[in-house]
């Protein structure tokens, strides 16, 4: 067993040449495409990274809008609340004034109603009055009521004051001569005769008097011509009746409202 | 029985043999070149590549971190070199298992031939790294009478990688043979096997003893700025 020395020296050179080959075909190559590889993850790691950081960014910012998007709800709905809040106090004012109105209304109604009944019970007084008057004046003196009237109303137009004849006079002047007696019961012929005898004597000659019933004058009578008139009816003692009463129903109510 | 495949004659011509050493070497050099070829013509940079190309990352990437742990260097000039002769070895004693080829490691004149490479890489590698003077000053250390004793040690440890080799392939055909000749079929299977193993651990000890020597020679730099920063500290 010995050295071949050309062998030797054919293997020292095939070794070379394999190093040479090998550096060509294989280590050159397989590390260059490890460190691209290794570039290649460290540029992908470094591109996570800043898409890490871009993404946290993002969140960040979301995060900022949405906190300012609440803070704006927040806002939105105060201002809602403030809103709701002014209406409803509008709506309440609306509301109170349409009570206190209606109550006005109420009250004007009240007011309507407790005048119609005074007028209908100063009516109907008027007529009681009238008829116990007169049941009593015939009882008493043994003369109709309508008679005693019509003398207060005969006295009336004799003792009239000169003023007031004047005036009276140029008032039926002015409206033809014409003389309207109205009574609130039926006059007889006599005591017609004398009425137009006295209304020719005192205040017109010539005039022309025409006697009309009227219900309404409730227990009277008067003579009217051109916006004057003389008259002598139970109205004024009734109008101080229906005061009195007024006044007593006026005090009833506010106990009542007090109770 | 053919001890080495020194003796297998092909062609002959004056001087120059070719023999079965260096034809199987050739064979070797082809399998080693067109396969790298063949893998790298298309390497993808990509996390998808091919097995071969992940096969000779693997590999790369092994031999560069074995060169990195013993020199304690970067392994980038040292690859090709170190990582040639595990290749070469390895693949050499691999393909033992196809009959009708015999080991170029098996030759003297081939684990020769790479001990003689190391022997002068040593040097050349421990020139580049710090200089003639600074290389040829290890020789002379501790003192000058040393000179004599580490010239024979740089000599016999280049001689005992060659002869380790040697026989360890050597010494693995043959008992295969031996024991082909006394029991044909079961035994000589088994060293078979027993021969891929210890082609390879053969293979990775040159590897790594080469690397052991020039590391030996390029690291005495380090050890001599050692002490130059030392008398700083001493002074202090």
């Amino acid at each position: 067993m010995q050295i071949d020395w050309f062998t030797l020296v054919a293997q020292i050179i095939n070794f070379l040449i394999l190093v040479g080959l090998l550096m060509r075909f294989l280590y050159r190559p397989i590390i260059r495409a490890m460190d691209e590889r290794e570039e290649r993850i460290a540029a992908r790691v470094k591109d996570a990274e800043a898409r890490e950081q871009e993404a946290e960014d993002q969140t960040r910012s979301y995060r900022e809008q949405r906190r300012e998007l609440d803070n704006q709800t927040q806002q939105l709905l105060d201002e809602a609340e403030t809103r709701a809040e002014e209406h409803r106090q509008q709506l309440m004012a609306r509301a109170r004034g349409e009570v206190e109105q209606t109550q006005a209304t109420w009250r004007e109604a009240i007011a309507r109603e407790q005048a119609s009944f005074l007028e209908e019970h100063r009516t109907r007084a008027g007529d009681e009055v009238c008829a116990v008057a007169a049941r009593t004046l015939k009882d008493l003196a043994n003369r109709e009521l309508q008679e005693h009237m019509i003398e207060v109303f005969l006295g009336q137009i004799e003792h009239l004051a000169d003023a007031d004849r004047r005036e009276l006079t140029a008032a039926i002047a002015e409206s033809g001569n014409r003389v309207v007696v109205t009574s609130a019961f039926d006059i007889s012929a006599d005591s017609r005769d004398k009425i137009a005898r006295a209304i020719r004597e005192r205040l017109v000659s010539d005039g022309d008097v025409q006697f009309q019933i009227a219900r309404d004058l409730i227990c009277g009578i008067e003579l009217k011509s051109g916006g004057r008139k003389i008259s002598w009816n139970v109205a004024g003692y009734l109008d101080a009746l229906q005061a009195r009463l007024s006044q007593v129903l006026a005090q009833e109510a506010e106990g009542a409202g007090g109770e | 029985m053919e001890l080495t495949p020194d003796s297998i004659v092909f062609w002959r011509s004056g001087p120059v043999t070719l023999n079965a050493t260096i034809v199987f070497t050739w064979v070797v050099m082809a399998f080693l070149v067109i396969g790298s070829w063949l893998v790298t013509r298309r390497l993808a940079s990509g996390p998808d590549m091919s097995r071969g190309q992940n096969l000779l990352e693997v590999l790369v990437t092994g031999m560069r971190a074995q060169i990195r742990e013993i020199s304690q260097q970067e392994a980038g000039r040292y690859l090709p070199f170190v990582g040639t002769l595990f290749l070469f070895i390895a693949v050499s004693n691999i393909l033992n298992i196809v009959p009708g080829y015999s080991p170029p490691t098996g030759s003297l004149s081939t684990t020769a031939a790479l001990a003689l490479c190391v022997f002068i890489a040593v040097p050349a590698y421990g020139i580049s790294q710090q200089g003639l003077g600074g290389y040829l000053r290890q020789y002379v250390r501790p003192s000058v009478f040393m000179l004599p004793f580490n010239i024979i040690g740089e000599v016999s440890r280049t001689l005992a990688l060659a002869v380790r080799l040697f026989g360890n392939i050597m010494s693995g055909t043959m008992i295969v043979g031996i024991l082909l000749a006394l029991t044909p079929l079961f035994f000589p299977i088994v060293m078979h096997a027993l021969g891929l193993l210890t082609g390879l651990v053969q293979a990775y000890i040159f590897a790594v003893l080469a690397m052991v020597y020039i590391a030996s020679a390029t690291r005495v730099r380090e050890e001599r700025v050692e002490p130059s920063q030392a008398p700083a500290e001493g002074d202090a």
